[in-house]
């Protein structure tokens, strides 16, 4: 009997112990980090990420023009967060809470200047993966060759997170590998010089040859080439002897010389020009933009074709599309282009906002559309202007009707007016980050920083001269014209016009720091009242001068006692 | 229903057949009251009758059987007598001692309820089915001390309660552990009538059994089985009327129209040049066209919730046979139940809505294009249930089970704009009552297009509801269970062995169709359409989820026993075994597996002393190895005072216990992942490369990293209770205090160096929270007698957690932190009134740096006084969502065949978060009544809501998260009533049946509460509008029993 007993208790007991083995079979059908790094395809993958970050994008505006700004609003651009743009005064754009927080002042340490995608965190999630991207791509089963150039195009990326970063923020967190999220007697923010001469370093390096290729053809077309880390290197060092970076000690001669090396060896071995347009070249301005594949590309975000009115741009009347104006250019912007033949239409502003005209350049208030710089009609839909494609048919802009018409003024830079974006062509639109034209205004404006001569005035005129000549402007700059601070007014003037709405004057006028002067006046936008042109105060802006760097999450501040926030927040 | 007529003519003839005695007899009650309908059965036959009016009964004997009658009520005390040689007899049954023999089901088996020393309660079948609901878990709300409910929804198939059993104390899932027969498996949809009990089991020793999965508590449904007797059959048919609690009127059109204006005036805009928030027409006019209708279509006056709401159905029919002898006893039952849902889809019914009715009559091009559909969108919930328990003794000591059971469930509605996605509230049709103003389009156009307008092209409830196609979720649950009972008396005397395998398939499938039409935007100036949303052309789709299999073993022995009299001893060593995978679908490859070892043993002394001692020793394959296993302890001791010699024997206190438990139990439910031992890469970004556009690559990142040492949440918990009855037994009074310690909850750190660029940590077990409370039933039960009978009950629970550690960000301030909070606390900045002046902005702490405040704006409390209200100035404000006192009253009476019960039901210490659609002004153009009341310069000093802007974002200071905007949530509800009437015994005689009742019930009938606008219950979805609202039921019945 107690033997029956003992027989069944060893029976439950053995059924209950001794079957560990049925709780072992436990690999999974998900992804590892091993998995990854044993697979060509997926090594190749990883690297795949890693150019999708060089905006700050995720899932749900992955591809789009906006940035940094809500997920919620997926329109809104960075340069509406400048006296360029104006979308947070139009309809509904209070759901911009970057943009209006940047507008209206109210960023604070606490109050992060992003709901979305904090650059901050963005960027170092990038690094992140760059780095682990670099610790493993050496135990993947790719060739050595292509494990080489894989490893060098992560390494550019990764510099180039880095370089964002320091615009938004100035002296950074540097690991070069993998690091221990928990590191916080470790991990501290290094000198703004530190930040600067790691970047220039690896930029430097990438440069040498051997290191990553001219040009890159066919379907690996868009990857790093030698000329974007030149190019890159360039873009810092200007940045760095700006006067917002000035303690990092860098001069402007080193940025010149940089820029001045990227102009050599591209034009010695034919890389990169500027892009004229073999079929309509008084249109090379705006064609450049819907051309893919181009020599004035050094470094762009590639997009899919697509007709991106709707997820881009705000649409305006014509279109009758429904979308908020949330990217809409302002007068300030309209202010600054020259006249058709090269001459300032408007050499400044009263206290009042009103303009203060040039007479000898013969621009009219009442009739300011007329003989402007070309590239103006190719950015800037104004009131009279016809559209050509619209509904299959073209379409004349009127603010006089009641509508919400924002500033009066809408953005078609970027949109192709070969196709009908309402009914659906599709047309090429990159986001571009790096150009051959900003080169050669990097160049200029750094040449005529480093040295106060008549010398340097040239060298720099005669960049701009290529850009203006390009656009379709008659007649060219003279150097004689301008004192050193004259033509540093007239670069960044150009500069403004040139590259609007490509994500630069944000940064411009911090490392300028002229943003406490610009970005304490309201927007000013145009309507037609009584049949006159009267210009319209759109919002009422507030700067502060800490805001010339953002502030860090907060969180991060107060977790890891070396990471300082930004001074004023 | 012939069938059952042909059983019960088979078993009437099948008595006549024999050589027979007759015996005749009267059956009393101890005050010698006779008694009705008591059960007579002659022993181990099926051959019986039943008690008539008079006590008196006639019964034929068969005499190749025992002579022995079993005379069964409930209540009473069953008696045998043997009438061997005799023709009448005079029988006295006993009133049974309430609660004596009462067993009630514990973890892996049933206990005498006076031994139970853990904190264990019950409901009976009775409570359960007295609710006019679907879902049984809403008839448990209020019956049970310590049982926290919540429902969140009233979605037809979908309004179940949350249930939290004595508050939580993790951040990860707290919902209990629920068993249907001992086996895992939802009770959610299960038929109320098929319940015999509910247990509910809340310490550690109650739950120890449950080791790795028994700190949230358990609840365990028996189901009911067949007794030996004759068959019975009971039927029900109920049909309710639903409406729903709480839906509030937008205000009407030309009162939101001057509130439009006073906004767009507030924010310094000309309204009659800029656009305000949605373009509406402002001026004095317009007002006159809203306010008289004379132009529905350029100004409407819509009233959604009159247009498309009606009063809902619900229908609800069983059956069920049991009944059974020596070999077999069997419970059979089909149930179905049926709800219609509250949104008029109908067109023909919706075109003699007065509003659609005005646009038809004004143009024929509406009345032509307003046709039916052709299919149904309507929301509608059916249910089909069938369950069959059988067990069958293959001899006198092996007896053997079968149950299975089958459930299948169809739920309709509307499709949704984005297709046919299976995020039922996702269409919002309850975010487009609440967010757009009565004026913001026509229901349709002129030319008899759809119309909307800019903004909110979504949302015209008649395309939603009638015109964007269908979606149909059908589910099956299909739960069989085979078990086996050996008593191995012969081995040892109270030896047994049984064991049960279960087998569960849950399979689903969708089918539905989408379309729509075009939609416009009508503008008058120059009698043109804008288009707005494309039209999609109907197509079909359908789809299925992967099954998911479950698989139960479980093989037990058991003990119990007597030695020299006074020392019962009992216990039980069981192992079981579970698996749940679902190939194709979640766990594909690897199921989850659970194993454990499980033992018991109680042992009492004389009925005095009461101990048990329980162990749960488990494994759960989702850790790494070597931290698979672990051992869940518990122990409780009980003491009845009553049953000591120095206790006189008394008639004002007839009951008392004392018990006291503590151990340990554990969680392994920690949200939605499974393995998180192991770190994980995900797709990240696309790109794509290349001259021409190539197809775009998916990039792959690092996902979450892993953490090795992950393990499961451990419960240290402890419980002090006391059960006592006096006067008769018919007061009672019971107590429970606990407290217990969840330590090891899984928790994602939240200090980390965001520069290393990790975007998701692996969870550590960090997390410590507190749990303490106590719980109060008093009831009363009047002596049971034949006329008049009444109870009343009241029960009070409290339930307080705090969390202890949760690893938080460093925040600058100790009153940011939401350690020493409670779990669900909400954070957020403090009222401090509304700005009444420049003046009063320009000398108050700055807000947010913000440079555009004015008058009538919200004014919040700078809590460390550094000048500046910022995120630094947020602290806990009200409560959590979840109630932290629940109470309930229930009482009744029966008199001579009528009977009354009713249910209150209450909750309070919560908040509810009143935001976005269902709390703001105008955040689509909507305002409601307790707008009225906002901030004027004429009305400061009495204002209760902030002045106007152009739109209410939570981007906008006013709306910040705030003391403001939270409610508090306490409630008290009439949460059911019953009116009954038996039709007396002398009525149906002469008919089959044994008894008829017929029965009014209503839920959720009233309640007071603050929150008002919407149902105290409510989910925080509700304030984006993916919400649909809960209802009450008034519901008519009919019981027969044969």
């Amino acid at each position: 009997m107690i033997k029956k007993i003992f027989y069944i208790l060893s029976l439950i007991l053995a059924i209950g112990c001794s079957n560990e083995g049925m709780l072992d079979d436990t690999d999974l059908d998900e992804l590892t980090l091993e998995k990854v790094f044993n697979d060509p395809e997926n090594t190749r993958r990883a690297l795949y990420d890693l150019y999708g970050r060089m905006r700050e994008v995720d899932n749900s505006n992955s591809g789009s023009f906006s940035r940094l700004m809500s997920m919620s609003v997926q329109v809104a651009m960075l340069d509406n967060a400048t006296d360029d743009g104006a979308g947070n005064t139009t309809r509904n754009a209070g759901l911009v809470p970057g943009i209006q927080r940047y507008i209206t002042g109210a960023i604070t340490g606490p109050t992060n200047p992003v709901v979305g995608t904090h650059p901050w965190t963005f960027y170092y999630t990038a690094i992140r993966n760059a780095n682990i991207f670099l610790a493993n791509v050496g135990k993947s089963p790719l060739t050595d060759s292509e494990k080489t150039i894989s490893a060098n195009q992560a390494r550019f990326l990764r510099a180039y997170y880095y370089h964002e970063l320091f615009r938004w923020f100035g002296p950074l967190v540097i690991s070069t590998e993998p690091s221990n999220p928990f590191a916080f007697e470790d991990t501290k923010r290094e000198s703004l010089t530190n930040t600067v001469e790691f970047i220039v370093n690896e930029f430097d390096t990438l440069s040498m040859e051997g290191m990553l290729p001219d040009k890159w053809e066919g379907s690996d077309y868009g990857r790093a080439t030698r000329t974007a880390a030149m190019a890159y290197k360039a873009r810092t060092l200007l940045y760095a002897a700006s006067p917002l970076f000035e303690s990092s000690g860098v001069q402007w001669k080193e940025a010149a010389d940089a820029a001045m090396d990227v102009i050599n060896y591209s034009e010695s071995r034919g890389l990169h020009s500027l892009y004229i347009d073999p079929v309509e070249p008084e249109k090379s301005y705006t064609r450049y933009f819907n051309e893919r594949s181009n020599p004035e590309n050094i470094l762009v975000y590639l997009r899919a074709p697509d007709n991106d009115l709707y997820n881009l741009f705000p649409a305006f009347n014509p279109w009758n599309v429904n979308k908020e104006l949330t990217t809409v250019p302002t007068q300030w912007l309209v202010d600054s282009y020259d006249m058709a033949d090269g001459s300032e239409p408007i050499i400044g502003h009263n206290s009042d906002y009103s303009p203060i005209i040039n007479p000898a350049s013969g621009y009219d208030e009442q009739n300011p559309y007329k003989n402007r710089d070309p590239r103006f009609y190719q950015t800037i839909l104004h009131h009279g202007m016809t559209w050509p494609k619209v509904n299959n048919k073209p379409a004349k802009a009127d603010i006089t009707t009641p509508n919400n018409w924002g500033s009066g003024y809408f953005l078609v830079k970027y949109l192709d007016d070969r196709i009908d974006h309402r009914t659906g062509g599709v047309t090429s639109m990159n986001f571009i980050m790096m150009r051959y034209a900003e080169v050669l205004l990097n160049y200029a404006e750094a040449v005529n920083e480093a040295s106060d001569n008549n010398d340097a005035r040239i060298k720099a005129v005669e960049q701009l001269n290529r850009i203006r000549e390009r656009a379709g402007i008659i007649n060219p700059l003279k150097a004689s014209d301008f004192t050193q601070s004259t033509l540093r007014e007239r670069i960044r003037k150009e500069r403004r016009v040139e590259l609007c709405f490509e994500e630069h004057r944000f940064f411009d006028i911090r490392r300028w720091k002229i943003a406490n002067q610009v970005m304490n006046r309201p927007a000013i936008g145009i309507a037609v009242e009584n049949g006159k042109f009267t210009r319209k105060v759109l919002d009422k802006r507030n700067y502060n001068e800490r805001m010339n760097l953002s502030p860090l999450p907060n969180n991060e501040v107060n977790n890891s006692p070396l990471i300082f926030q930004n001074p004023g927040y | 229903m012939r069938n059952i007529v042909l059983i019960l003519v088979f078993i009437c003839c099948s008595t006549v057949l024999f050589s027979q005695t007759r015996v005749n007899g009267v059956v009393k009650d101890e005050t010698g009251g006779v008694l009705i309908g008591v059960t007579v059965m002659q022993k181990n036959t099926l051959n019986g009758t039943v008690t008539d009016l008079d006590g008196h009964f006639e019964l034929k004997l068969d005499n190749t059987k025992e002579p022995v009658l079993q005379l069964s009520m409930i209540g009473f005390v069953t008696a045998e007598v043997n009438v061997e040689g005799k023709a009448n007899i005079d029988v006295i049954l006993k009133e049974e001692t309430i609660g004596l023999e009462e067993v009630v089901v514990i973890g892996y088996g049933t206990q005498k309820k006076v031994s139970v020393t853990g904190a264990i309660s019950n409901v009976t079948s009775e409570e359960i089915t007295n609710t006019p609901v679907s879902s049984v878990t809403n008839s448990l709300a209020g019956r049970i001390p310590g049982l926290v409910t919540r429902q969140v929804s009233g979605r037809p198939g979908d309004d179940g309660s949350q249930l939290f059993i004595r508050g939580t104390a993790t951040f990860n899932n707290s919902e209990p552990l629920t068993l249907v027969d001992g086996v895992e498996r939802a009770f959610n949809q299960i038929n109320a009538e098929d319940i015999e009990s509910v247990s509910v089991l809340k310490d550690a020793s109650a739950t120890a059994v449950y080791g790795v999965r028994g700190a949230n508590g358990v609840i365990l449904i028996t189901t009911k089985r067949g007794s030996v007797g004759k068959s019975k059959i009971g039927f029900t048919a109920e049909y309710g009327i639903t409406n729903y609690n709480r839906l509030t009127k937008a205000l009407d059109a030309e009162t939101t129209s001057l509130f439009q204006r006073e906004g767009t005036v507030n924010m310094g805009l000309d309204p009659s040049k800029m656009s305000n928030t949605s373009n509406f027409p402002v001026s004095e006019y317009d007002n006159y066209l809203y306010r008289t209708q004379l132009s529905p279509f350029t100004h409407p006056d819509n009233d959604f919730v009159e247009t498309f709401t009606k009063p809902g159905t619900q229908q609800k029919y069983n059956i069920n046979i049991s009944g059974g002898n020596n070999v077999t006893k069997y419970f059979v039952s089909v149930g179905y139940f049926t709800q219609q849902g509250m949104f008029e889809s109908r067109v023909s019914e919706l075109r003699k809505r007065p509003i659609i009715k005005n646009l038809l009559d004004l143009s024929p091009q509406v009345d032509a294009a307003l046709k039916d559909q052709g299919y149904d969108a309507s929301y509608y919930y059916n249910r089909l249930t069938a369950r069959s328990n059988i067990d069958i003794s293959l001899t006198d000591d092996l007896k053997v089970g079968v149950n299975i059971s089958y459930l299948h469930r169809k739920q309709n509605r509307p499709a949704t704009y984005d297709g046919l996605g299976s995020n039922a509230e996702g269409l919002r049709l309850f975010a487009s009552f609440y967010r757009n103003a009565p004026q913001a389009f026509p229901l349709m156009n002129p030319n008899g297009s759809f119309a909307a307008a800019i903004g909110v092209w979504r949302q015209n409830p008649l395309v939603t509801i009638a015109h964007t196609g269908f979606r149909s979720d059908y589910d099956n649950q299909l739960e069989t269970t085979l078990n086996f009972e050996y008593d191995l008396r012969k081995i040892f005397k109270g030896l047994s062995l049984d064991g049960r395998y279960a087998f569960d398939v849950n399979w689903s499938n969708w089918r539905g169709m989408q379309q729509r039409p075009y939609l416009y935007s009508y503008n008058p100036k120059d009698n043109s359409y804008l288009q707005g949303l494309v039209g999609v052309l109907p197509f079909q789709d359908s789809g299925n989820a992967a099954a998911i299999y479950d698989q139960y073993m479980e093989l037990a022995l058991r003990y119990s026993g007597v030695i020299g009299d006074v020392h019962n001893l009992s216990g039980v060593l069981l192992t079981n075994f579970t698996s749940t995978s679902s190939p194709g679908g979640q766990y594909s490859y690897v199921p989850h597996v659970y194993q454990a070892l499980i033992g018991r043993v109680n042992y009492d002394y004389d009925n005095k002393y009461l101990a048990e001692i329980n162990m749960g020793y488990n494994g759960s394959n989702r850790f790494a190895k070597g931290r698979r296993y672990h051992l869940f302890p518990a122990m409780s001791l009980g003491w009845v005072i009553t049953n000591e010699n120095f206790m006189p024997q008394s008639d004002i206190l007839n009951f008392v216990k004392l018990r006291t438990s503590l151990g340990q139990v554990g969680n392994d439910r920690l949200g939605g992942f499974s393995y998180y031992y192991k770190s994980t890469y995900v797709n990240g970004e696309s790109y794509s490369f290349g001259e021409t556009p190539n197809p775009n690559v998916v990039g792959l990142r690092e996902g979450r990293m892993a953490n090795e040492n992950i393990t499961w949440e451990t419960a240290t918990k402890y419980n002090v209770g006391i059960d006592t009855r006096w006067f008769d037994s018919k007061l009672s009074f019971s107590a429970d205090v606990f407290k217990e310690q969840r330590k090891d909850i899984l928790t994602e750190p939240a200090r980390y160096i965001i520069a290393s660029g990790v975007t998701s940590l692996a969870p550590e077990n960090l997390g410590e929270v507190t749990n303490s409370g106590y719980e109060l039933e008093l009831g009363w039960q009047s002596n049971r007698k034949k006329d008049f009978n009444y109870f009343a009950k009241i029960t009070y629970s409290y339930a307080k957690n705090k969390i202890i550690e949760m690893s938080e960000a460093r925040k600058p301030f100790d009153y940011m932190y939401l350690t020493g909070q409670s779990v669900g606390q909400f954070m957020g900045y403090n009222f401090d009134g509304f700005f009444n002046s420049y003046e009063e902005i320009a000398a108050s702490p700055q807000q947010f740096g913000l440079s555009n405040l004015a008058p009538g704006d919200i004014k919040y409390k700078d809590i460390n006084r550094d000048g500046i209200v910022d995120q630094n100035d947020q602290t806990p404000i009200g409560y959590s969502n979840l109630p932290e006192r629940t109470y309930s009253l229930s009482a009744g009476f029966d008199y001579k065949g009528f009977d009354l019960s009713l249910l209150f039901q209450g909750a309070s210490h919560s908040s509810v978060y009143m935001a976005g659609d269902v709390g703001w002004d105008n955040s689509w153009g909507n305002y409601f009544e307790e707008h009225l009341y906002r901030w004027t310069p004429e009305t400061a000093s009495t204002a209760t809501y902030p002045r106007f802007l152009q739109k209410s974002d939570g981007n906008n200071q006013n709306y910040y998260l705030s003391d403001f905007w939270l409610r508090d949530g306490k409630y008290l509800r009439l949460k059911n009533i019953q009116i009954g009437y038996n039709i007396p015994k002398r009525a149906i005689t002469r008919t089959p049946m044994n008894s008829v009742y017929f029965y009014v019930n209503a839920y959720n009938l009233f309640t007071w509460d603050k929150v008002k606008r919407i149902d105290p219950e409510s989910n925080p979805d509700r304030n984006v509008g993916q919400f649909y609202p809960q209802q009450n039921i008034i519901n008519f019945g009919l019981k027969i029993n044969f």
